[in-house]
């Protein structure tokens, strides 16, 4: 069940009905924690037990915790949690990925190995709700977080239903608070949470989805399209992603918001950052903060020489790649990105942060930006490496590697999208819709829900980041 | 605080349909390549052309109209047809399309030709995201198929079906099918992604277009040349004998009927004369009206392999055992155009 199915549109309303007609905070926190896992279940129910499991390990672990003073004990504690957690992503997501890339370099040693893989499912949301959960057991051995005493409360952060499957990566620290102040719907912006859902629909089914077909056919076969094809299918691509993954964002926040819980802010209008380092504070903001925060700041973070701050950036990095994906184009994806940041650090190191800013250099900075995370996007969309190296020689050197071509009609669709973006992002479409009284904004709010459907490709396109 | 909610989601809601009331309304034809030439065809000769031929591939593939008029022309009555078959269109989506056709019909317009066929309310899974399934489920043809599938008895058997065509749905599959109905009527009243059908209009408005399916006479008839392999010739000759030595008479379902009876009120009213027709099927079951009313008398039945045995030779017979090839094809135009002239020299058709 995802957010753009007619189904889970009759599902949100049999729980927003319930939800707001509960009357005590602990009926309802169990009525959506149910709906939650239900949710979950609508997917493949035999995994409910993984994230049950889950749960449970790290509101002992939680617990202990709390309880313990001894550093050691408390280390090995975390350490349990830590092991069990990543233990199950690497075995469910990284398994067969190690496996092979052990044997590729044994053989490449002269060392030919067998192996057998396992054919293992990737439990939906597994990458995400793993991190959530060892934000809670880090945070409370970090001491900046008490142990929730109920398990109720627990299970419901790690599954509330809007976050659970592709984020954002909610942070105990900033969700568990919310959940020891009773939810009142008079306090609810049910206007930004309409709004914000229905913009979140139109990038993803109207916007993602229409431009997947382009990417999709360009990534299909890029040996036979010309050097602009190439800029057509990777700039499709580059709206594809950011569409349907900030779209998915954009209405779990609103989804969460009209059950009265407010979520992390998971996108800035990433593709206006003024330099590579600007992105990161824009793009998957959840999860740059958490491995920012998390493996960043526990390598080292700062401290240290120059070069050791640039492994800490280049490892995290390099991990941030291989959380997306288990193959060696996130890697290097990640890789390019961490590149890139210790690049701009080096560079910020030797200039005024006043220069940065400066009138064309703002300029060439965002150009120069965009430019990198397409080319980054390129290894992060391809299938394997040689066909990751065909785009790379498209986009980069502009060689044609077949006569196909793209409508180039479509750019006209990019640029024009664009300055929808940065009319947004400069709250030009603020001054609208939060203007008049609410019998006007119901009407035009119905009136538009029809005109987007207008726009709906009648084929389904799953959000990308389901995968991970 | 809570009224004032609920006023506000009333007036939403409302805004929502009325909006997508209008949008259906003024939004044109979806652009499907073998209907709307045919639709763009007969528009542009409308003044010229007299009788109608609607159906499946049944019609599209076995029925000359030029072969039907050189035969009735033959018979002292001059006849200008035109073939409306399309591969794949059951009677949900024949009598949607004839709704279409008929408001933008000549005066010229006597004769109208449905293939008849119990109503579907399965496909092939295949098919269910395509625009041919979405785009005839209006609330009328929804509520047919839906109470068709109301109809599935408990016991798991269900209502007579030609099996050659569709399959027999099970009791078990009556919620899946309810399902796929309800979201392809949803989707249509919707308007789901029809901008690209406005961009597609907006592309063929000019009116000429391919010509390929309207065949090689231009008058909407495709005929096929491929045989019967001899491999298949016996199973078909048994699958045959196996139908004939079952063949029965048998009433029509009452969604069936309804559609039917509501499609021949509207080509009445347009002043023509519906006649159904039953392809040269290998089922050999003789459908009829249960509830025979004005207009629903005329059914030209040509699953009679006794009756008509030029039509179930194998040498005419195609693949697919259940379709005729252009030779068989040109035998069924003759015999259909025999049968006509003889119905109108009778005055059971007029």
């Amino acid at each position: 069940m995802s957010f753009v199915e007619f189904r889970f549109l009759w599902f949100f309303l049999v729980v927003f009905a319930v939800y707001w007609s509960l009357r005590g905070d602990q009926s309802r926190k169990v009525w959506l924690l149910a709906c939650s896992y239900f949710f979950y279940a609508a997917w493949n129910w035999k995994f409910l037990f993984l994230l049950c499991g889950s749960t449970l390990i790290d509101y002992t672990v939680g617990l202990k915790l709390e309880r313990e003073e001894r550093p050691h004990i408390r280390r090995r504690w975390l350490c349990l949690s830590l092991t069990i957690n990543l233990g199950t992503l690497a075995i469910f997501k990284y398994f067969n990925f190690f496996v092979s890339s052990g044997a590729t370099f044994l053989a490449w040693l002269g060392l030919p190995a067998s192996y057998s893989s396992l054919n293992i499912i990737l439990p939906v949301g597994i990458s995400f709700y793993t991190f959530q959960s060892l934000s809670y057991t880090i945070e409370i051995y970090r001491r900046r977080l008490h142990a929730v005493p109920r398990l109720l409360d627990l299970a419901f952060f790690i599954a509330f239903f809007p976050q659970l499957v592709a984020g954002p990566i909610v942070r105990a620290l900033a969700f568990l608070p919310q959940l020891n102040t009773p939810r009142r719907f008079a306090t609810v912006d049910v206007r930004g949470a309409l709004i914000l859902f229905l913009i979140g629909f139109v990038k993803k089914a109207c916007i993602a989805d229409g431009v997947a077909v382009l990417a999709d056919q360009y990534f299909g076969q890029p040996e036979s399209y010309t050097a602009l094809s190439a800029w057509i299918g990777v700039l499709c691509y580059a709206v594809q992603i950011y569409c349907d993954f900030s779209g998915y964002t954009d209405m779990a926040i609103a989804t969460a918001r009209l059950l009265g819980y407010e979520l992390t802010l998971n996108f800035n209008y990433p593709y206006l950052a003024r330099n590579i380092s600007d992105f990161w504070h824009r793009w998957h903001i959840s999860l740059s903060t958490w491995l920012r925060d998390y493996l960043y700041i526990s390598l080292g973070g700062n401290r240290g020489p120059r070069w050791f701050v640039y492994r800490n950036i280049m490892l995290t990095m390099l991990l941030g790649g291989l959380w997306h994906g288990a193959a060696w184009t996130f890697v290097i994806w990640g890789g390019l990105h961490g590149g890139a940041l210790i690049v701009h650090r080096a560079w910020r190191e030797r200039r005024a942060p006043a220069e940065e800013n400066h009138g064309w250099r703002r300029s060439l900075g965002w150009l120069f930006t965009l430019y990198w995370v397409c080319l980054a996007w390129i290894l992060f969309r391809s299938a394997n490496l040689s066909q990751a190296g065909y785009i790379v020689r498209s986009f980069v050197f502009l060689q044609d590697n077949g006569p196909n071509k793209l409508d180039a009609s479509i750019l006209f669709l990019l640029a024009a999208l664009f300055l929808i973006h940065w009319l947004n992002a400069i709250g030009w479409f603020d001054r609208w819709w939060r203007r008049g009284p609410a019998p006007v904004f119901a009407a035009g709010y119905g009136c538009a829900a029809a005109g987007v459907l207008l726009f709906v490709p009648t084929h389904y396109t799953p959000f990308i980041y389901f995968q991970f | 605080m809570l009224r004032c909610s609920l006023t506000n989601i009333a007036l939403a809601l409302c805004a929502f349909l009325f909006t997508n009331a209008f949008f259906r309304w003024v939004l044109p034809f979806p652009e499907i390549p073998p209907i709307s030439e045919k639709l763009r065809f007969y528009e542009a000769h409308r003044d010229q052309i007299d009788t109608l031929f609607f159906g499946s591939s049944r019609i599209y593939q076995e029925l000359s109209p030029s072969i039907f008029d050189s035969e009735m022309r033959a018979r002292g009555l001059e006849t200008k047809s035109f073939n409306f078959g399309v591969n794949g269109m059951f009677l949900g989506e024949e009598s949607y399309l004839l709704e279409k056709v008929l408001p933008h019909a000549s005066a010229r317009l006597r004769w109208v030709f449905i293939e008849l066929e119990p109503l579907p309310i399965s496909f092939d899974p295949g098919n269910s995201g395509s625009q041919r399934i979405g785009y005839w489920h209006d609330l009328r043809r929804t509520r047919a198929v839906v109470e068709e599938i109301f109809r599935l008895d408990s016991a798991g058997r269900t209502r007579a079906k030609w099996e050659v065509i569709f399959g027999r749905p099970k009791q078990e599959q009556r919620h899946d099918l309810l399902f796929l109905h309800l979201s392809l009527f949803t989707k249509n009243f919707l308007n789901l992604g029809q901008v690209r059908d406005v961009l597609d209009w907006w592309q063929h408005r000019s009116g000429e277009s391919d010509r390929i399916n309207l065949g090689p006479a231009v008058d909407g008839y495709r005929p096929i040349q491929v045989r019967l392999p001899p491999d298949k010739a016996a199973s078909f000759e048994e699958a045959l004998r196996a139908s004939m030595a079952t063949a029965r008479r048998k009433p029509l379902d009452r969604a069936t009927e309804e559609i039917c009876r509501r499609s021949a009120a509207e080509i009445l009213h347009r002043g023509a004369q519906p006649i159904f027709v039953v392809t040269p099927l290998r089922d050999q079951t003789q459908f009829f009206f249960a509830q025979p009313a004005t207009g629903l008398a005329t059914v030209l039945s040509f699953n009679d392999a006794t009756r008509y045995p030029d039509l179930y030779q194998t040498s005419v017979r195609l693949d697919s055992m259940s379709h005729l090839n252009e030779e068989g094809a040109q035998n069924f135009s003759r015999h259909v155009a025999e049968r006509f002239a003889a119905a109108l020299h009778e005055g059971t058709i007029k």
